[in-house]
């Protein structure tokens, strides 16, 4: 009846196969590395390295110019700014959709999410559409105040107001998130004595502070790579400069130099960040697998509340949005915006699909070395996908075309293969990211009890990882095709001829093109976005905790 | 079956094992005692292969299975079976298939799987569950789809890390008494965790009494010395 007894030869048998899957798992970080760092360091390289010596001709042009001081006072302010903005307003809300019981909270968290998941300047041109002279939906105001209204759109506000609305949803998510991973009992203790008020400002607060922080510095270092919004809004900062020298100029060294600045405060945030809210926001895995904490009851508040944030979210989102609607009148505006930009719609579609594909395989086996500690340094992997998707695209695409811009590689410089690179080496962390939540939720003894019973790691993986891991696996490539679609910076600077996506098709046309076409090629964006990003609030309802 | 010699653990400064020194002898009901975080659940997993020792040595059947923080034979390799405190039941899977995927990793061919399965289940007292996922069991079942799954690959050792300690005293008593009445038919190696005293009454024909991470005591019948 025994069997199963160690078989005589065993001893001194390798464990090969948890070699072959660190070998795989450090494969996977190349790649990614390969993909990001390389290029910036090939562009650091560059900066410095003129006609076969070391020079800081480039640098020094920077430093000696006063422009360019203002030009970093600008971003810094700017993105500054529209960290406080977010989190000022994104908290609130992440508390009462996160923590009450209001209701349509879900549509509502959805509504502020749409603009985070449409090319950012859409909602700048929603806003100046609103504002003008050929929109009717703002027609009983006069044309004076119309004007003037149009008038303080442009500039350090309106980038100001745009940023702020695209990034609240920022820390509105997180919030939420690290609300999900406090124990109730801590807040139901401190019900005994206290009113709710109290038990958020003593207890609640105090616990999800860290992950608050966090969320404002990374809107910040967003905020601070942002180029489209306020390129439109015509309000100066260094990403925008950074991308005119390039593009307009050919200045490819100033370019550069001026890049070199935007990565360094990357670097020192997120230094900042490790050092003192790492270890505190490291983990956002649910407290508990059957659901959030307490729930506040807003009693007589409830109108109230719910008043407030609808009009909030009308005001913020939904009129803007209704401006890009009102603009083309008829029909036959959009098939014609179908027409002239369908090809590019299409390859939004394909090369957000392709990008999603990729990151989602990257992403899953990312977040599953984070999460087992599977090779050395893999931490410092991790550190280096969440660099790579705080640096600013403008940065990335210009490192990539310092690297892949050469003769003997027109197969993926010449091809949308650069473009895919572009969203490997920026978005990784985002996929990576959800796949680690998602493994925090599954008890390592599956594995484990996979293993004892004799399967190897590939085995393990497929037939193990993958099916509980299935909601995270959706919800990654979900939330990966979204940043792909919506993606202007790296694709506006790496798109070769004839392969231009939606977004900087839009983009190029806002110069010279039609407002109410623009418009309708707007909302077809919108639309684009809003649909897979539906099928993730549905999924989040249906208990993807993790996500 | 199973020798460990002087073997070490440490999680960053926190010493869990301290040169532990243990043979255990075929077809013994070895049962591990002593108060949480003495190490008792740390020595099963690095029998098992899940962690590797920081120093010390362990045979399994004369062979040398880790040697300092090598791990020469992977846990896949060792024929152990084991039983998980969460039980670990795989949630996708139905009983079947919980009970299958182990045979299918070791290739064992469709008929001779089928035969296996279908005495195991009738073994354990889970015949007409086989298509039910863990879900959709109780707390008595779930514990049965668990140790059969560890014995229908006729280890020669299984290790169970407190299986009972989610049921209620009645239920641990039943199922207690049918885990010592499978190791008597099939004869393996067994390696219980408990801080419970009853269960090591009912399950051990020899008793380990861990402390801190070493043994202070080694009896073979159950008695009840200071530590």
């Amino acid at each position: 009846m025994q069997q199963g007894y160690l078989k005589k030869g065993q001893a001194g048998a390798s464990n090969w196969q948890s070699s072959g899957a660190a070998l795989f798992l450090w494969g996977i970080v190349l790649v990614i590395a390969a993909t990001g760092m390389l290029p910036l360091f090939s562009m650091l390289f560059h900066s410095v390295y003129v006609d076969g010596r070391l020079t800081l001709a480039a640098f020094e042009g920077l430093l000696g110019s006063k422009r360019q001081w203002i030009l970093l006072f600008n971003s810094l302010g700017l993105a500054a700014s529209v960290s406080v903005f977010a989190t000022i307003s994104g908290v609130p809300l992440g508390i009462l959709f996160g923590k009450s019981d209001l209701p349509l909270k879900r549509p509502l968290a959805l509504i502020f999410v749409v603009p985070l998941l449409i090319p950012p300047y859409i909602l700048a041109v929603a806003w100046s559409d609103l504002f003008g002279t050929g929109n009717s939906m703002l027609n009983f105001l006069s044309p004076q105040v119309l004007n003037a209204m149009h008038g303080l759109l442009f500039g350090f506000g309106g980038t100001l107001l745009v940023l702020g609305t695209i990034h609240m949803s920022i820390p509105m998510l997180l919030t939420m998130a690290f609300l999900n991973t406090i124990d109730p009992g801590l807040e139901e203790a401190a019900r005994m004595t206290s009113p709710w008020p109290r038990v958020l400002r003593d207890i609640t607060m105090p616990l999800i502070m860290p992950g608050i922080l966090f969320s404002a510095l990374l809107v910040f270092i967003l905020a601070l790579g942002e180029f489209s919004v306020a390129s439109f809004l015509r309000f100066e900062v260094f990403s925008v400069e950074s991308f005119t020298r390039f593009s307009a100029s050919y200045d490819f060294r100033s370019a550069m130099a001026l890049s070199i600045p935007l990565a360094v405060i990357t670097v020192l945030i997120l230094l900042l960040e490790s050092a003192f809210l790492h270890k505190k926001t490291y983990t956002i895995a649910p407290f508990s697998a059957r659901g959030r904490g307490c729930t506040i009851a807003l009693g007589r508040f409830r109108p109230v509340a719910f008043f407030l944030a609808a009009a909030a979210a009308f005001m913020l989102v939904i009129l803007p949005l209704l401006g890009l609607l009102a603009l083309p009148r008829g029909l036959n505006v959009y098939l014609d915006a179908l027409l002239r930009a369908g090809d590019s719609l299409t390859r939004s579609l394909v090369y957000a699909f392709s990008g999603a594909c990729l990151l989602t395989f990257l992403g899953f086996f990312m977040g599953y070395l984070v999460h087992k500690r599977a090779i050395k340094w893999w931490n410092v992997a991790d550190k280096m996908c969440l660099f790579l998707f705080a640096i600013p695209g403008t940065v990335l695409g210009i490192g990539l075309i310092s690297l892949w811009n050469r003769p003997g590689v027109p197969f993926i410089y010449g091809t949308f293969s650069i473009i895919l690179i572009g969203y490997i080496a920026k978005y990784s962390a985002l996929p990576g990211r959800i796949m680690l939540a998602q493994f925090m939720q599954i008890p390592s003894s599956l594995e484990e009890a996979a293993q004892i019973c004799g399967a190897g790691w590939p085995r393990r993986i497929a037939l193990i990882l993958v099916p509980l891991a299935g909601n995270g696996l959706v919800a990654a490539w979900l939330v990966a095709f979204l940043f792909c679609l919506r993606d202007t910076d790296i694709t506006m600077l790496l798109y070769p001829p004839g392969c231009e996506t939606l977004p900087v098709r839009i983009f190029t046309l806002m110069a010279n093109g039609a407002p109410d076409l623009i418009a309708a090629l707007c909302v077809i964006m919108v639309c684009a976005a809003v649909l897979p990003a539906s099928i993730l609030t549905a999924l989040w309802g249906k208990g993807g905790k993790g996500v | 079956m199973v020798r460990i010699e002087s073997v070490s653990k440490s999680y960053g400064n926190t010493s869990v094992l301290t040169g532990v020194n243990l043979e255990i002898a075929k077809g013994e009901r070895l049962v591990l005692l002593g108060p949480s975080g003495c190490g008792k659940t740390t020595l099963l997993r690095l029998v098992a292969g899940l962690v590797n020792p920081d120093r010390g040595r362990i045979y399994l059947q004369g062979v040398l299975v880790s040697d300092g923080n090598k791990v020469l034979v992977p846990p896949e390799k060792r024929s152990i079976g084991f039983v998980f405190q969460d039980l670990a039941l795989w949630p996708h899977f139905t009983v079947w298939g919980n009970l299958e995927f182990g045979l299918k990793a070791h290739g064992v061919p469709a008929s001779e799987r089928r035969r296996r399965i279908e005495e195991m289940v009738d073994m354990v007292g889970l015949k007409g569950l086989e298509k039910r996922r863990p879900g959709q069991l109780s707390g008595g079942q779930k514990q049965r789809v668990a140790l059969a799954r560890a014995l229908v690959l006729r280890p020669g050792i299984v290790l169970m890390d407190e299986p009972l300690s989610s049921l209620d005293w009645e239920l641990r008593a039943r199922i207690g008494k049918e885990i010592v009445a499978l190791q008597k038919r099939f004869g393996f190696t067994m390696v219980y965790v408990t801080h419970d005293k009853e269960e090591m009454k009912q399950m051990a024909t020899r008793v380990v009494f861990m402390e801190k991470g070493r043994i202070c005591a080694d009896h073979q019948s159950p008695l009840f010395p200071a530590c």
